[in-house]
């Protein structure tokens, strides 16, 4: 870093001290100012102690506050310090720009004035997510949604692919100033997954693990008990897949006539031919 | 409380786990308030956060559930008016 205001967003990653980048680490370590918003006070005093001053976002959440609030004064709090000339880090739990809207817009924020500004990734909760349950997202393909999102809008949902909800413990809440919904809009979001699944299908809850030394939560359930389950703001809906993939005989069948087409010409047998010297 | 993330972060670093046994040495070992100590040994991430968050629990919501409510434009609409606004800079 050097001259001017500059601003990196990195993520510390999901579990203390198992997953900070060493690039990510030496941002910290040599910012003017580091600003941090992590999921415990453990790993945010974690973060303090790479850092004489490190200035803690969380404050800035309140119960009853629209989180486009804290949104935007995150930002200007960020932002007044990069202006201001001083090289910023700002250090995210998970990878700052999965699932994060504020990383993002710092950063455009600060290239559309002039400043440099990057992210470096981090290891997010989906890709914990993979790990702790054996995933592969290519198998067989992975949706992803926030849990809003994914109530409010006519998706289309592919059964046949997993299907991840990203803060379901929040599902509905429109007015993005609680910190949790109740039995209520619980019951809408087990509707809506109803239209797909069938009621005894087994989902599983997860979160990743936030320290080494505690194990990550996996929880299967059927569909039909979610209304009941301890959803925290952490928790992560994995939906698997409730039928096969079906495969597109029309298109199967227009790539053989390509493969048909395009085929090369069989390669000379080498059949009673001495090989060539090398 | 810095014994406790020094030793946090050197249990994340080691390849494999300490034995139930050699965790509990460790544990036993760290300065930290006792009912602290039971949460570590009880592997109980929910008991230390409530301790150590000291009754004010962390947020960690980043994702907005949707576009700001000012904000209902169709994509197109915006992406132009953002357009100009960047020109503006």
């Amino acid at each position: 870093m050097s001259g001017g205001g500059s601003l990196v967003c990195v993520g510390v990653g999901m579990t203390l001290g198992a997953h900070l980048a060493a690039r990510a680490r030496r941002f910290i370590e040599q910012a003017q100012t580091v600003f941090v918003l992590v999921s415990d006070r453990l790993v945010e005093q974690w973060v303090q102690g790479m850092n004489a001053d490190v200035r803690s976002l969380q404050p800035l959440y309140a119960e009853g506050k629209s989180r486009h609030d804290t949104y935007r004064e995150m930002h200007d709090l960020v932002m007044t310090e990069v202006r201001a000339g001083r090289q910023v880090c700002a250090a995210f739990y998970g990878h700052p720009g999965v699932f994060a809207k504020v990383p993002h817009e710092l950063v455009a924020s600060a290239r559309a004035e002039g400043f440099d500004a990057h992210m470096e990734a981090g290891v997010s909760a989906e890709d914990c997510l993979y790990a702790d349950l054996g995933i592969d997202p290519g198998r067989v393909g992975c949706q992803h949604y926030e849990a809003t999102q994914f109530l409010i809008n006519q998706r289309l949902i592919d059964p046949s692919a997993y299907l991840i909800l990203w803060q379901p413990s929040l599902a509905g809440d429109r007015s993005l100033s609680r910190h949790a919904t109740g039995a209520a809009w619980r019951a809408l979001l087990v509707e809506r997954l109803l239209r797909d699944y069938p009621a005894d299908h087994l989902l599983t809850i997860y979160e990743a693990a936030t320290l080494a030394v505690v194990p990550p939560r996996v929880e299967s359930l059927r569909l039909d008990q979610l209304l009941d389950a301890e959803l925290r703001l952490q928790s992560t809906l994995v939906i698997p897949p409730s039928r096969p993939v079906r495969p597109d005989p029309v298109m199967l069948a227009r790539l053989a006539d390509l493969e048909s087409a395009t085929r090369l010409p069989p390669a000379p047998s080498l059949q009673g031919k001495q090989p060539c010297p090398t | 409380m810095s014994h406790l993330i020094e030793f946090l972060e050197s249990a994340a670093a080691k390849l494999t786990g300490l034995s139930q046994e050699d965790y509990a040495r460790a544990v036993a070992a760290l300065d930290i308030p006792q009912e602290l100590r039971d949460a570590l040994l009880a592997r109980d991430a929910d008991a230390i956060n409530r301790i150590v968050d000291a009754g004010v629990p962390m947020m960690m919501i980043l994702a907005p559930a949707e576009n700001h409510p000012n904000d209902d434009r169709a994509p197109a609409e915006k992406d132009d008016e953002d357009d100009d606004t960047s020109k503006d800079d």
